[in-house]
């Protein structure tokens, strides 16, 4: 009884210092973000065509900010109306698309599911492919070739096709795998009917390409005055909400044993990620990659508690966002500007989660998901 | 263990009615800034699309006159515009019934008859096209461009705004022009002295070259944000439609020429205009060959399809387009639109008289060792060299120069056209220059001064 007693205390000293060690390394983590966001936020300033030198950007900046940001050079006009937009938007849409992975996979509970799997992505370019191809200006209320027309259909395909996958869900039953069947089916009505218009009307093929990988080339002040808030906030929900989703974790019936509406909180966090997600696919296309991987990379590093787990996602996805838009940038460039950064996340993010897998994955495979 | 210590703390916490109360308020909270912010941004969305303040005469045949004019409440009016701009260019309008009628210029006078008439013309902000005003009453500053226009019946005025919807008047002129593809740089490099400089569709390395003017290429999409976002930091743009018709391809060089300020730009128009009439003039008589213009010799080969002006070309020198054989089959949809892929099954179909290979690479140096030309022919299946082409030993390749100036439309084009008229009407060239003098693989041609002679002003296509 004795030793009973003993090995319980032991067990529970273990685990409370467990608990406190991964607090500790996640604060550690998030001090390293801190640290490498700005450094890389820097590196990403400097390099394209033209690099500029550290010591120049920073006498740039404080030229600038003397300025009160009138009159300004070109090379200045390049850092502060072209790239820093661009880096903010890599900021934002990391920091969405993360915390979008990490809802889905915690509400679906698969660890196999991404952003784009209530068919948003193809929805959104469905119709963003169908307005760049009937020039489509909303009755008038965009000019003919105002990129704001397709950012608009994008949104309203994206969340069309949400929609689609809730209704057809909540008809199957409403179960986590209905969610995944449903979305599916969606995605695949809508990426046929994508590849048609990309058919059809093959002398965009290449723009649309280049919208369907995603690109921060064309970030302005204008497009991120009204996506960065909304993606911030909305990724700012499932933070607050974060002891919900460690107990939505333990099963629906447990967590409606406790109280919780389980099934509206699922539907309502499914909501928000789903417009999260269309906002960074309808400003910025398609980046793959970062929604699935991102998430479990932080549960690799920090376990599956969302309270730690969420913010680290928010990190490594913005830091890996910000580098694959410095790469993107870097390489040699077309007549359609720089490479897709949706095709440099999976170059770079392959190797990134190889390796964690080999290091981290036996122990991923015994945490609770 | 972990699970009764959750159960435990969620219990307590839920229990709790105030944090879940103040959880969901905070949530609705962040949810309605997100549809303030949303909402916002598509009413707040502003159309206002930029446009040069002034005033058009356009005399028809592309020529145009523009006149600058600090638009105020009063001069916003087109009839007093109309003055001030006749009174500058040292013009007279005539008003018969309150509608203009004729303007003298020195001792000629441009009036209306039973085909052409003087009439108001305004492109709406955001919009390519001309509208007829029906009235003279009208705001000159809510629209892009106005133009007092000499049209003929059922015709709209000279282009105005380029690809998009910009008014192409009011640059100032150029020294260091920056082009985001080859077709931009082969519009405006024959055009004078400027310094051309092909880049690509990216904004900071254009920003950092301090050029004076960007020339955008419609036929990329991505290309009209580009000119958007340049435009918004300060730089002047131009993009230029994309050339699927020879009316699109003439329409390009006067929009380059209108907005780099060439001088000689009159003149190039009616050299333009003057070797397509006689370019007409020519086939209209004579019973052309079948042709087809691939991308590539290859057995599954792009074609040009309707749509193309490379295709508009072959009509337009009484030529006839292969397509039409193989149309409604049920395997090619009819029309068969841009540049389609076929196999060669489909080519051996379509028999074509002669067939027009565009190198895919024609400045690429050729480290081969037979000829570009006889390589070429190697890789060709017995399906292309069956067709009645292949068997009369009319199979070109356009390569080097020309094979350049037949893919990126501008100028060149014309090039390209009179050498496609002379290999589809055989009969209609004699002496130098006919087809029987013509190389299969062709890399360069100075064409148009032998065809047009004394007719070309100038003693060039772009003097």
């Amino acid at each position: 009884m004795r030793i009973r007693s003993n090995l319980s205390v032991y067990f529970f000293r273990k685990r409370s210092n467990s608990v406190r060690s991964k607090r500790g390394f996640c604060a550690l983590l998030v001090m390293a973000g801190i640290i490498i966001m700005p450094a890389l936020t820097l590196m990403s300033l400097c390099a394209g065509n033209p690099y500029i030198p550290v010591d120049e950007l920073l006498a740039h900046i404080i030229s600038v900010i003397n300025k009160g940001g009138h009159n300004l050079t070109n090379i200045e006009k390049i850092i502060f109306m072209i790239r820093l937009p661009e880096t903010v938007a890599a900021i934002a849409v990391g920091i969405g698309l993360s915390v979008a992975g990490a809802v889905y996979q915690a509400i679906i509970k698969n660890p196999l599911v991404e952003p784009y799997i209530m068919g948003v992505s193809s929805g959104a370019g469905t119709f963003s492919l169908a307005a760049m191809w009937m020039g489509c200006i909303f009755f008038g209320f965009y000019y003919a070739y105002d990129p704001m027309r397709i950012i608009t259909s994008a949104m309203v395909g994206g969340l069309l096709a949400f929609g689609c996958t809730m209704l057809i869900a909540k008809f199957a039953g409403g179960k986590s795998i209905s969610y995944v069947f449903a979305g599916i089916i969606v995605g695949m009505l809508f990426s046929a009917i994508q590849s048609i218009l990309i058919i059809w009307g093959c002398t965009q093929i290449t723009s649309a390409i280049s919208w369907l990988y995603g690109s921060f080339a064309f970030a302005t002040w204008e497009k991120l005055q009204f996506v960065l808030m909304p993606i911030i906030i909305l990724s700012a929900i499932p933070l607050i909400w974060s002891r919900s989703f460690n107990l939505i974790l333990l099963g629906d019936d447990q967590a409606t044993q406790m109280g919780m509406n389980a099934k509206r909180f699922s539907e309502i966090m499914l909501t928000i990620a789903s417009i999260l997600a269309t906002f960074c696919v309808a400003f910025f296309g398609i980046i793959g990659f970062v929604g699935l991987v991102v998430p479990h990379i932080s549960r690799m590093l920090v376990g599956s508690d969302h309270r730690l787990m969420l913010p680290v996602s928010m990190i490594i996805g913005a830091s890996f966002l910000i580098l694959a838009d410095l790469l993107s940038r870097s390489l040699p460039m077309t007549y359609q500007g720089g490479l897709p950064v949706g095709m440099i996340t999976a170059v770079i993010g392959v190797p990134i989660f190889a390796y964690l897998l080999i290091k981290r994955g036996y122990k991923y495979d015994e945490q609770r998901f | 263990m972990a699970n009764s210590r959750w159960l435990r703390f969620w219990k307590s916490f839920l229990s709790d009615g105030r944090s879940k109360k103040i959880l969901v308020v905070l949530t609705i909270a962040l949810i309605g800034t997100v549809m303030a912010f949303a909402i916002s941004g598509i009413v707040g969305k502003n159309v206002e699309q930029h446009h040069s303040e002034g005033i058009v005469i356009d005399y028809g045949n592309y020529n145009t006159v523009w006149t600058r004019v600090n638009l105020t409440e009063k001069s916003a009016d087109p009839i007093k515009l109309l003055e001030i701009a006749c009174e500058k260019n040292h013009a007279t309008p005539t008003f018969k019934n309150e509608k203009l009628v004729g303007i003298k210029t020195g001792d000629k006078t441009v009036s209306n008859d039973s085909d052409h008439e003087w009439g108001l013309w305004y492109v709406k902000k955001g919009k390519c096209n001309f509208e007829k005003s029906d009235t003279y009453k009208i705001n000159v500053s809510d629209y892009t461009v106005v133009s007092w226009a000499y049209t003929k019946n059922g015709e709209e005025p000279t282009v105005a705004v380029d690809a998009s919807g910009k008014s192409i008047y009011g640059y100032s002129k150029p020294n260091d022009v920056v082009a985001l593809s080859k077709a931009g740089k082969y519009m405006v490099a024959p055009m004078g002295k400027y310094n051309v400089k092909e880049m690509p569709g990216d904004c900071s390395p254009v920003l950092e070259k301090e050029c004076d003017i960007v020339i955008c290429d419609g036929s990329i999409p991505t290309q009209y944000e580009v000119a958007d976002n340049l435009r918004n930091l300060g730089v002047d743009c131009v993009v230029i439609y994309n050339s699927k018709t020879l009316k699109d391809v003439v329409n390009n060089i006067f929009i380059t020429g209108t907005a780099v300020g060439y001088d000689a730009l009159d003149i190039a128009m009616k050299n333009v205009n003057n070797t397509l009439d006689e370019l007409k003039k020519k086939t209209s008589t004579m019973r052309g060959y079948s042709a087809l213009i691939t991308l590539g010799p290859d057995s599954s080969a792009w074609v040009a399809g309707q749509g193309t002006y490379a295709n508009e070309i072959i009509s337009f020198v009484n030529g006839y387009d292969s397509l039409n054989a193989i149309k409604g089959r049920g395997k090619v949809p009819t029309p068969v639109n841009g540049w389609v892929k076929l196999s060669d099954y489909d080519i051996h179909k379509m028999n074509p008289d002669c067939i027009i290979i565009l190198d895919p690479n024609p400045l690429a140096e050729y480290n081969g060792k037979y000829g570009k030309y006889e390589d070429m022919k190697a890789v060709m299946t017995d399906m292309w060299k069956n067709t009645s082409a292949g068997q009369n030993d009319r199979i070109y390749l356009f390569t080097g120069d020309l094979g350049m100036k037949a893919q990126c439309p501008g100028p060149g084009t014309l090039e390209f056209a009179i050498t496609l008229s002379k290999i589809i009407n055989p009969d209609a060239y004699n002496g130098p220059g006919s087809v029987s003098s013509l190389p299969t693989e062709i890399d360069d041609t100075d064409y148009i001064t032998e065809f047009m002679g004394d007719k070309l002003i100038g003693g060039k296509l772009i003097p």
